[in-house]
């Protein structure tokens, strides 16, 4: 059962990690918290089902949900952040948990109320290790997820445009001096993360065959505990972070009371926190 | 200038009101139903409410006068109840409130309903602790420790049940319903082997399921709602799980079969509402539904919830024509009524305000279709 309940924890942990990268993102470069990043995964998952139910084609509904998620997150860039760039740090915060109530109501009002399954059925292969199953849709999650993160890794340190993103999260005035576009450094950034929240909610539509206005909230919430255990603003740290709370909730739920199963997300959290108060990869 | 705009305003307004006095030739009912959070319940519910005011109405309303609903949104928590509450109450002044949905919110709304003398009737309430909530306080549907033992009833006679798991929802709803069939399953002989749960909004179950995998069973009880019920399952069957599958009467709902699949199959549940429930009333109001549910392909459909509000507003309507509208001549109508023709059945009430009918309905999910058994 430990083998099966790690791979149940990976699976959870690979999205929690992507929708913490959206967080620790954004955190770095403009040291804000983003708490809508769970509607925007939300809307990457509705943008998916929707076009899917309509046209019937996978690799399209995949591309318009990252694409929903990605305008939701430029468009939060714009009108919810850039406005109240250079104000006390409290305001964005606000404007962001906000932006997150109204993205949530907006989408019951166009979306309704009610859970949407999956319009497609997945084939119930799995494959057996060690006495453990793993299906293919969370070998594929496991799979989608890591290899995003790798992209990631390559785009920030090997591209222009992602070398830009870095040096702006360390200085941004020194960046601009530099001539670097910070603007556009920012609007990147959003959509990166958004992309990939994105991607972690079209995952988990698939995976839970559910999706519905509110799905954002508690994996927005424990996203952002995952960028915290892992360090804010450290990338690594948000995968690790997001990985170390999935298996920690799936163990506790299955060792010791499935009752606390969000608990013991939090309760590793709050340990880390008193041991290691910067995070497990933080910055000083 | 200034002035003469802010005079133009002043009797505009009073003007305006004025004409609402003019208007006040209606009888105003409240009702708190759950128009936000869990909407997929409440909006079936007010459908249901309009479907019963529209046909009062056109039938020449109660008295010559005009029957009005005002909703407010219980919002799913219990300080929104009671404001939704007192606004109806005193700024509304209704007569009767239809609502809350959820029994801990009747529960906080009760004590001030007795304090008001405003009788409220709740469509799905089903906590037996509302049976003692006092006499004002009425309800539409059977409570839920009747629908445990018909359902654990049938799962030891005709399913054959010998080892039942629970897999509950951790809300006073689905914990409540944890200890009743508990406690129903024991009194059979057949107790439950082990329990898991998981949170409102829960969509990964892997980690409990895998858990119940450890012990052999041949039933999996998972009370809640269908928004977390449904993905429950076919989780479960993903995982392997074959044991039959049993479920109380939120699941009783087209959406709960489009959520669930396939692994919908085989499932039973209980339900307070026949479709094919064969009277006269019956077939207009299931017409009335199904045509709005048709119009709309955002409109949430559940029959049962609106079909419980339809029969609850027509008793109220019929209280206040029968007897004149102060509570306690609605109570008297409530307390007396014998064989009332409703939709999901022939209405009465017993001294707790509790509603008495044929029984509990049990279905079961046979090719996408519920087929109800017994």
């Amino acid at each position: 059962m430990l083998l099966q309940q790690l791979v149940n924890g990976l699976v959870a942990g690979c999205v929690y990690a992507l929708v913490a990268l959206g967080y620790t993102m954004i955190f770095g470069i403009l040291g804000i918290v983003n708490f809508a990043q769970g509607e925007i995964y939300m809307y990457g998952a509705f943008g998916a089902v929707l076009t899917l139910a309509a046209t019937g084609s996978l690799p399209l509904a995949i591309a318009a949900g990252i694409a929903a998620a990605c305008l939701v997150g430029v468009l939060l860039e714009r009108f919810a952040f850039r406005p109240l760039r250079g104000t006390h740090p409290l305001i964005p915060l606000i404007s962001a948990i906000g932006a997150s109530i109204f993205l949530s109501s907006l989408a019951r009002l166009i979306f309704g109320p009610e859970d949407r399954s999956f319009p497609m059925e997945f084939h119930p292969r799995s494959y057996q290790f060690f006495g453990a199953e793993i299906t293919v849709l969370q070998l594929a999650i496991i799979l989608v997820s890591l290899a995003l993160m790798v992209l990631l890794w390559l785009f920030l340190n090997l591209t222009k445009h992602g070398k830009a993103i870095m040096a702006v999260a360390m200085d941004s005035d020194a960046a601009r001096l530099s001539g670097i576009n910070v603007n556009a450094a920012y609007v990147t950034t959003f959509l990166l993360g958004s992309a990939m929240s994105g991607v972690a909610g079209i995952l988990m539509a698939m995976y839970y065959n559910a999706t519905a206005p509110n799905m954002g909230l508690l994996p927005g919430l424990k996203a952002f505990s995952a960028a915290i255990l892992g360090g804010v603003g450290s990338i690594p740290g948000a995968i690790i972070g997001g990985l170390v709370l999935g298996v920690a909730e799936n163990l506790g739920a299955a060792y010791l009371s499935s009752h606390f199963k969000d608990a013991f997300a939090f309760i590793a959290l709050v340990l880390v926190l008193i041991i290691r108060p910067r995070g497990i990869l933080g910055r000083q | 200038m200034q002035r003469r705009w802010l005079w133009l305003l002043v009797s505009v307004v009073v003007l305006g009101m004025g004409v609402s006095e003019v208007r006040a030739e209606e009888i105003k009912i409240g009702a708190i139903l759950r128009l936000s959070q869990g909407a997929s319940d409440g909006l079936p519910a007010k459908r249901g409410i309009e479907i019963a005011v529209k046909e009062i109405n056109a039938a020449g309303g109660i008295g010559g006068k005009q029957l009005k609903v005002i909703f407010e949104d219980e919002k799913d928590s219990a300080p929104a109840s009671v404001s939704a509450y007192q606004k109806l109450v005193s700024m509304d002044k209704v007569k009767v409130i239809i609502g809350p949905m959820m029994s801990g919110n009747v529960l906080a709304v009760a004590p001030l309903a007795q304090r008001d003398k405003i009788v409220i009737i709740t469509p799905n309430g089903t906590s037996p602790k509302i049976s003692d909530a006092g006499e004002y306080v009425y309800r539409g549907c059977t409570r839920i420790d009747k629908q445990a033992a018909a359902l654990t009833k049938y799962a030891k006679e005709s399913l054959k049940t010998t080892k039942p798991v629970i897999l509950y929802s951790n809300e006073p709803y689905g914990k409540g319903c944890n200890d009743l069939f508990s406690k129903c399953f024991a009194e059979l002989g057949i107790p439950v082997v082990s329990t898991e749960s998981f949170m409102v909004g829960d969509r990964d179950f892997s980690a409990q399921l895998t858990k119940l995998k450890q012990k052999p069973f041949d039933l999996l009880f998972i009370p809640g709602y269908l928004q977390e019920t449904a993905p429950a399952i076919s989780q479960a069957r993903r995982m392997g799980i074959t044991a039959q599958s049993m479920g109380v009467f939120g699941d009783m709902a087209p959406k709960y079969i489009e959520l669930a699949g396939k692994a919908s199959e085989g499932h039973i549940n209980c339900s307070e509402y026949d479709e094919d429930y064969n009277t006269p009333t019956n077939k207009k109001f299931k017409d009335a539904y199904y045509k709005i549910v048709m119009a709309d392909a955002k409109e949430p459909n559940n029959a049962m919830f609106a079909a419980i509000t339809y029969d609850m507003t027509r008793l109220a309507a019929k209280a206040i024509a029968t007897k004149g509208g102060a509570p306690d001549q609605v109570r008297g109508y409530l307390d007396t009524v014998k064989d009332f023709d409703g939709v999901t059945g022939k209405l009465s009430f017993d001294k707790n305000g509790d509603v008495v009918k044929q029984g509990v309905y049990l279905f079961k999910v046979v090719k996408g279709k519920y087929v109800k058994v017994k």
